[in-house]
Order: structure tokens, then sequence, then C-alpha cells
């Protein structure tokens, strides 16, 4: 099929089954389009295009910039060396760990070895808030160190994926001029955007941020660097103003939601291979378990050093196991660059939707602090 | 007997006849009676954004449905409070009753169906199993 626009409807019908699966199981719409995505691409055909990669790709950006936006300043600043150590180490063991079973004992090549440490290095802010939010610890001081310490680890995720592949030529060199340029005078030249020129018709302050993040990434993909690195520093930039912007937050939502993240998550899963699925279920819940391992040995002793107690620190240590957006994001862009094969981005994505859920439902089961 | 009531509400038809037997046990033990929307978060989300929205749209549906249950009880001279919170029904009711020593809770039996029913359980049966307090649950009728 080459029409457009029926191409779109087949695209947009499956967000809306995605939708109502969502609504129907309580899943979240991310997991549900994921899953749709799986079955659209082994049972029904589903092919991408360039327009697609396009809308997939904002998609991706768009929620990474969002993801950056989110982090409250003074979350970070307080207690920063505990939700820093925490952060980084959280980070570091998971993706030294992964990639040196995967170059050395799975015989993966460096890059891809390097793709599936990041991949599986990640913490996924959104499962972590949820449980914060519904066991009432977004409120306390622990709750707190936890959310700071999953915006460190999502920064070294980032930066990983935005420097190790990156070639440093005169293109990178420029990126990096232009961000250290942006980076300072974003809070205000933003501040003074938004006051000047927003809430008009025209929606001229998210054209704004719209062409800061396609200008960006497109200097950093020049770099062969990956476009979501300035997303999140972006997002990192405006972030304590956009917390007072909440109308502009929820505009931007909701045109990322309608448009551009069910062709990102649509896309995710339709390049899940369920016989590759079904062939490497052993180093799927392999690459899990270690991602569980290694996470307890960067964060747990760390949570001891800050005198957490032991149920606050395995609860801590293991929804800080948890992953999806950044580690989708980051096996795509293996996939989508040839640095992983689609047997690799199976093994990848599904190892990471899993970290998603059973890390939760054993804190949730068996380590739920008990003062909540 | 019953000092505090505890009612879980999702302004479901079920939910309303829960309403109307809590409303008559408060009038009759002159209880204070305290009404409760769960919200549910979507589980394993993706984005902090999806979370947030799913909370506002959920804030803004039973806001209105709230005051107008609490309009119902106050006809009746029942002294009546509303809290909407986000998470799992059964387990808020679970908490809040036995934290805040309600003496009673009032649940409908229906409310989820189709799938979200099997993957989260029945509310009703969850509080029933494991609630430190009376129960009372509200069983639909045939027509119902």
């Amino acid at each position: 099929m080459n029409n457009t626009w029926l191409i779109a409807a087949e695209w947009m019908f499956l967000a809306i089954i995605s939708s109502l699966v969502a609504g129907w199981t309580g899943l979240s719409i991310s997991l549900a389009e994921i899953g749709i995505g799986v079955i659209g691409g082994n049972f029904l055909g589903l092919k991408t295009n360039s327009w697609v990669d396009f809308l997939a790709g904002t998609g991706s950006i768009i929620l990474t910039f969002l993801a950056g936006a989110e982090v409250d300043p003074n979350v970070l600043k307080s207690k920063f060396k505990e939700s820093f150590t925490i952060g980084f180490l959280s980070f570091l063991f998971p993706f030294a760990g992964v990639f040196a079973y995967t170059f050395y004992v799975l015989n993966w090549n460096l890059k891809a070895a390097e793709i599936a440490g990041i991949a599986l290095s990640t913490t996924s802010v959104a499962v972590v808030y949820a449980v914060m939010l519904e066991t009432g610890l977004n409120e306390s001081e622990l709750g707190r160190i936890i959310l700071a310490a999953c915006f460190i680890t999502d920064l070294g995720t980032v930066l990983a994926l935005g420097i190790l592949f990156a070639n440093f030529n005169l293109w990178m060199l420029f990126f990096v001029a232009v961000m250290a340029l942006v980076l300072p005078i974003l809070p205000g030249l933003s501040k003074w955007v938004v006051k000047i020129y927003g809430n008009r018709i025209s929606q001229m302050e998210i054209k704004y941020f719209l062409f800061l993040l396609f200008f960006l990434g497109g200097l950093a993909s020049m770099a062969n660097s990956e476009a979501v690195l300035p997303a999140y520093l972006i997002g990192l930039g405006v972030a304590g103003f956009f917390i007072e912007e909440k109308k502009l937050t929820t505009r931007i939502r909701s045109i990322a939601f309608s448009i551009f993240t069910p062709f990102y998550f649509l896309k995710a899963g339709l390049y899940v291979s369920l016989s590759a699925f079904i062939t490497n279920i052993g180093i799927i819940i392999l690459y899990l378990v270690m991602k569980i391992v290694t996470k307890f040995l960067g964060v747990w002793p760390s949570t001891k050093i800050f005198k957490f107690k032991s149920r606050e620190g395995m609860y801590t240590t293991l929804l800080m196991s948890t992953g999806l957006t950044f580690g989708s994001i980051s096996s795509l862009y293996g996939l989508n660059h040839g640095i992983i094969t689609r047997n690799q981005y199976t093994i990848l994505v599904s190892a990471v939707i899993l970290s998603a859920v059973v890390p939760t439902i054993i804190a949730q089961t068996f380590f739920k602090p008990e003062n909540n | 007997m019953f000092e505090k009531i505890l009612l879980g509400y999702d302004g479901s038809p079920y939910s309303e006849k829960a309403l109307t037997y809590a409303v008559d046990l408060a009038k009759n033990y002159k209880s204070r009676l305290t009404i409760v929307c769960a919200i549910h978060i979507p589980n394993f989300s993706d984005s902090r954004d999806e979370i947030n929205g799913t909370l506002d749209d959920a804030k803004a549906y039973y806001k209105d449905i709230l005051e107008e249950a609490k309009r119902k009880a106050m006809e009746f001279g029942i002294n009546v409070d509303t809290r909407i919170i986000p998470g799992h029904p059964a387990e808020i009711l679970m908490h809040i009753a036995e934290k805040e020593s309600y003496n009673l809770i009032v649940v409908a039996d229906k409310g989820m169906g189709g799938v979200k029913r099997f993957l989260m359980g029945s509310i009703s049966e969850a509080v029933v199993r494991y609630a430190r307090c009376p129960v009372l649950i509200i069983k639909a009728s045939k027509t119902e």
C-alpha cells in the first residue's frame, strides 16, 4: 500500500486500539502501543516509511524533552550528594556489567554491546513516579532522593548514547559550541518568548520549542550523535520554568500523545520479532536478572551508606531497576543505525519491557515501606 | 456503633446505590461519612506526563461527582467529607480505614468489568478479605 493517507489511517487505527486496550486493562498507553505494535509487525505486515520514521523520531525527541523538563531543580538540589551517588552508580554498574557480559560472553561486537549496556542501565522515572504517588512516598525525603537519582541515571544514559557513538569531528565541535551558547540563555529566552508571544492562536511558543529540538537535534545527528541528547538537555534547561507553566506542558503533551508518540511506540513494538523472542527467552530473562543484580550491586550499598532502612534500601534498589523510555530509545537507535540486528533488538526491548514490570511487582509486593 | 463510615465511590449506578445505603446508615447512627474516589494510575507508564495527565483528568471528573454525592448526603444533615486519592481502590479503602479507625467500609459489588476486573481483581472481594473492620457490600440486583 502506497497511499499516504491510508497508511496514516492504519497507524492511527492501531493507536486507537491501543488506547482502548489501555483503558480496558489499566495498562499505560505506551505499553499498550508497544504490544499492539508487536502484533502489527508480526501478524499485520505493519511497516515503516520515511515519514513514519520522522513522526516516531519526533515522538522520542518530545518524550525525552518532557522527561528533562519534568526534573524539579529543587528536588535535585536538596540531597544532591545522596541522589547523585545513587543515580550515578545505578547507571554505571548495569552499564558496565551488561556491556561486559554482552561483549565477552555473548560475543556481540563492541558497539552492539555498548547499546546493550546503555539500554539496560536505564531507570524509568515514570514507573518510579507512579509507585511513589500510590504509596505517598513522593512527598517524603526518601521519595525525593529516589526521583532525583532517577534523573541522574537518565542523564548518564542520554550522555552515553550521545557521546559513545558520536564522531568527534567539526560537526561535533560546532554542536558543542552551539549548545554552550544556547543552554545558558535558554531559561531566560524561553520565559521571554512565552511572556511576549505565548498563549496566542499562532502557538508560537510551541513552534519555538520544536524549532530548538529539531535544530539542535539536527546538529547532533550531523555529528552522528543522537537527537535525544540535546532534547534532554533543553528539557533540563527549562525544567524549573516548565513546572510553573503547567498549561504549556499540557498543550505539548496533547500534541505529542495524539500524533507523535503513538508512531514511536508502535514502531518500537513492530520490530520485536515473536520468533526471536521465543528463541531467545533464556537470554532475555538472563538480561533482566543481570539488570536487577547489577542495579543491586550499584544502588543497595549506597543506600546503606546513606542509612536507609533495609526495607527502604531494597525498595529503592528495585525501583531503580525499572526502565522503559530510554531503554527502548537506545535499542531503536541501535537498530536504526545498523548497530544491532532485529534479533538483538528483540532481546533488548523485551528485557527492557520486562524490567518495567517485574521489579515493580516485586517491590510493591514484598518491600513496600511500612510507614506509608 | 458506626461512628465513622467510609464509602468507596466512583459515580457508577452501583456506587450510587452504595451511597444511598451509606447515607441511610450515617443518618441512623449519626456517623461521620467519608466518600473516597480512587484514581487508577496506568500500570508501567512510560512518562510522568501520562501519569500527571491521568491524575488531572480524573480529578476534574471526580470533583463534580463528589460534589453531587456530598450534596445528597448533606441533605440528610450528615457530616460528610470527600477525598480523591491515587492508587488501587481496595488498598486505599483498607489503608484509610485502618489508619483513621473507621468502623465500617461500604462498597458496591460491581464497578469495573471485563479485563480490568480480571487484572486488578474484585475490589469488594479484596476489601472483605483483608479489611480489619466490618464491611458492607451493596450487591447489584438482577436487573442492574
